[in-house]
């Protein structure tokens, strides 16, 4: 088993690469596919994931009376990058070469100069790559890892659905520590809606394979703004459809989603987050400005919302704050849920709908614990009511929205701590070997559990904010009445 | 329009992706954004001696076209805000007001500044400007958005017609590009249809448990390119195409006016046949 990540981004082509030509200095390595070190020159900026590329190169090159192949595009995939020294491993074009034997001339007088490249330009070509025999083997966990070149404008569905045939454990999309965004819009790897026209959604979805083992699948640390298009037809930005088991199970976490108008027809719900799905979860995502689509007959809108009855799923630490309608007949929901003992509600800010906060879908209440809501509908014991978006977060101006918490929000270690995991049947969300990934990291990157904070219900922790408190102040003020 | 065709099949299951698919379908406007974003980036912008960006930089300019608000910090408690689409303005200070809009606007700036890619502009601290929301991209606001780039840099759009597909891509998929044609005038390939022309097939399911409908897919993609019947028309080699090792790029740098037209080398699967609903 291994993880083979791959990189995605725009700096993609010798014109605007991600390192330009290298000098090779010396490779160690042997195989084939030929795996091994190349060191170059000088320190180039390269990540695990790119690839090294040679562009027009000749290889095979004989000895006596010179004479080589070509020329032709190779590629190799970089495994691991030590300051001048790359791992990579051979993958298309040529020969199954040592990088030092390829040349830059017919003679193979002089080495090539390889470039470092992006290895797809789109999550729909990193999708197709996952039944590439080339890359993955049985068992391995295929990562796509997402880079800021360049905004993603994207006008078709980005699917996370290959790879059942070549056995993957887990398909993960995520972003590298240095390119996320910082809990607020514009700050990391972005995502826009491309027109009104589009209906392009972020789909984890589960595809019966040849393989014996079932995919896990990941969406995590992406901005997604919909840019206000009113989008008629179009019912949801995210689609969680891959769950079936735990073995298959779903997960997005760490978004920023915004700017929404949803347009889904007469009879139907939005969605911001929609579940379809069992073995779900959704953690630590900050959803706003969410709305129907101006003149939309749809029933209305919710920002996570389930649309059958599953069960083994976890709602857990977000930030939900303006969810509204474009007319009054229509419900703008925060988080609505089926009441069922296997569904949990945890730790969420729901502020700001133009209904209810939060809502069961069948007529009971939510099974749940620690939430917030702006009216008096956060379930569960321990929740909090009647809260207010302008006392809870940084800023809540248009166009400048930063939903961090500020000092007194009724949020501060308010929420349940979930510690490394939290168990719904015999499966453990969050947890090390059952989960992609862990509930603590909040939306800035703070670990709250190895940090030991107090929880603070939401997408962020600050550990920064003061609490004041209604209690100690209200006690001042009346002191200060007598 | 640009189009990434896949080559090859695993298996004849239209779930899967088949030989001839159209994977990813680009617009116009969608590639020029792209390189004007890479040409604009924050990484090239550099900061000036208060740690703010320059309000010269191409950056800025970049901001400046693509954004609906514009923020300028007046003094240590007001934000003036522009909304640079009707040229509106208003004050946001710690005083809410009507909408329930409030900023402490010192706060804000200390938490935005900590982010080494921060897009805040200035020359002196006090006068922080930053940007926020998004102008319509479209041909007439990236029209604006290059000419602002070729004013105050080396970079022409002339050289950023093309998708930066990478030669992964281009060796184990085939890139082509087509136009539009209306009443025998070349037109530009909207979002939209591109969007579309890169989408899969689906049909009703059953019903959910509260009566709304539900989809569900029957093909991977609706319209495939049948690239080995046209080796002709797209200038190809098809045995080429069909050799992994082989890069094969079939986008055209030449008259628009001398492209494939999108009608004639598209197929809609269901209406051929290939998919059966």
């Amino acid at each position: 088993m291994a993880t083979v990540i791959t990189s995605i981004g725009s700096k993609s082509t010798t014109g605007d690469p991600v390192n330009g030509q290298m000098t090779m200095i010396s490779n160690t390595g042997s195989g084939t596919p030929w795996t091994g070190t190349l060191v170059v020159g000088s320190a180039p900026t390269a990540n695990v994931g790119d690839m090294v590329f040679f562009d027009n190169v000749y290889y095979n090159c004989g000895g006596f009376g010179g004479g080589c192949s070509g020329p032709a595009d190779i590629i190799y995939l970089i495994t691991a990058v030590s300051s001048t020294t790359l791992t990579i491993k051979y993958i298309s074009g040529g020969a199954n070469s040592a990088p030092m034997d390829l040349k830059a001339n017919s003679m193979g007088s002089s080495n090539a100069q390889p470039y470092v490249l992006r290895f797809y330009s789109t999550i729909n070509t990193w999708n197709t790559g996952l039944n590439d025999s080339v890359l993955y083997t049985l068992n391995d966990i295929a990562q796509g890892e997402l880079y800021k070149d360049s905004d993603f404008t994207i006008n078709t569905t980005q699917s996370n659905s290959g790879g059942q045939d070549t056995g993957l454990l887990d398909a993960r999309i995520t972003v590298p520590s240095s390119q996320r965004h910082d809990g607020t819009a514009g700050s990391g790897v972005k995502f826009k809606l491309a027109s009104s026209a589009n209906c392009a959604y972020f789909n984890l979805n589960y595809n019966t394979g040849t393989a014996s083992n079932d995919v896990r699948r990941l969406f995590e640390w992406i901005e997604y703004d919909g840019q206000s298009y009113g989008q008629a037809g179009c019912r949801r930005p995210v689609y969680l459809a891959a769950g079936g088991s735990y073995d298959y199970y779903g997960e997005v976490n760490h978004w920023i989603l915004h700017n929404f108008e949803l347009g889904i027809g007469s009879n139907n719900m939005n969605y911001g987050i929609q579940i379809n799905a069992q073995y779900s979860c959704a953690h630590n995502n900050i959803i706003y400005d969410i709305t129907t689509e101006s003149g939309s007959a749809a029933d209305g809108v919710k920002a996570i919302g389930m649309s059958q009855d599953n069960n083994n799923i976890l709602i857990c630490n977000n930030t939900v704050y303006n969810i509204q309608t474009d007319s009054s007949g229509q419900d703008g929901i925060g988080i609505a849920l089926y009441d069922d003992h296997r569904i949990k509600c945890i730790n969420n800010i729901v502020v700001s709908c133009a209904d209810d906060c939060f809502s069961n879908s069948d007529g009971s209440e939510i099974d749940g614990n620690n939430n917030l809501s702006s009216d008096s509908t956060a379930p569960g014991s321990n929740s909090v009511t009647g809260a207010s978006a302008a006392d809870l977060f940084e800023n809540i101006t248009a166009g400048s929205e930063d939903l961090h918490l500020k000092d007194e929000a009724e949020a501060l270690r308010a929420g349940a701590d979930l510690g490394t995991g939290y168990t719904i049947g015999s499966n453990v969300f969050g947890g090390t070997t059952t989960s992609i990934t862990t509930l603590n990291i909040d939306i800035d990157g703070r670990n709250r559990d190895s940090e030991g904070d107090d929880w603070d219900i939401g997408a962020d922790q600050c550990e920064d904010c003061s609490e004041g408190g209604a209690v100690t102040n209200t006690a001042f003020m009346i002191f200060m009445d007598m | 329009m640009e189009v990434l065709v896949k080559v090859g099949t695993v298996t004849p299951d239209q779930k899967y992706y088949q030989d001839g698919d159209i994977v990813a379908a680009m617009s116009a406007v969608q590639i020029e954004y792209c390189h004007a974003e890479m040409a604009c980036h924050v990484d090239k912008a550099g900061f000036n001696g208060v740690g703010l960006r320059d309000v010269d930089s191409l950056l800025y300019r970049y901001m400046e076209k693509t954004s609906k608000y514009k923020f300028i910090r007046l003094n240590s408690n007001e934000v003036k805000r522009i909304n640079l689409l009707t040229v509106e303005e208003d004050i946001i200070s710690t005083t809410p007001n009507a909408d329930g809009e409030a900023i402490n606007v010192a706060q804000f700036l200390r938490r935005r500044l900590v982010n080494k890619r921060h897009k805040i502009f200035g020359g002196r601290q006090g006068q922080e400007i930053w940007y926020g929301g998004n102008a319509p991209r479209d041909r007439d606001h990236s029209d604006v958005l290059w000419n602002e780039i070729e004013a105050h840099s080396d970079n022409l759009k002339a050289n950023c017609c093309n998708w930066p597909f990478t030669p992964l891509e281009k060796s184990g998929f085939l890139p082509l590009n087509c136009c539009g044609h209306k009443q025998g005038e070349v037109v530009e390939v909207s979002d939209g249809t591109c969007g579309e022309r890169a989408s899969s097939v689906k049909v009703e399911g059953e019903p959910d448990e509260d009566g709304r409908s539900t989809q569900v897919m029957v093909a991977k993609k609706k319209w495939q390119i049948p690239y080995w019947d046209l080796a002709v028309e797209l200038g190809i080699d098809v045995s080429e195409v069909r050799d992994k090792d082989k890069k094969v790029d079939a986008r055209s740098s030449g008259d628009k006016h001398d492209w494939n037209h999108m009608d004639d080398i598209h197929v809609d699967k269901v209406a051929a046949g290939i998919v059966i609903l």
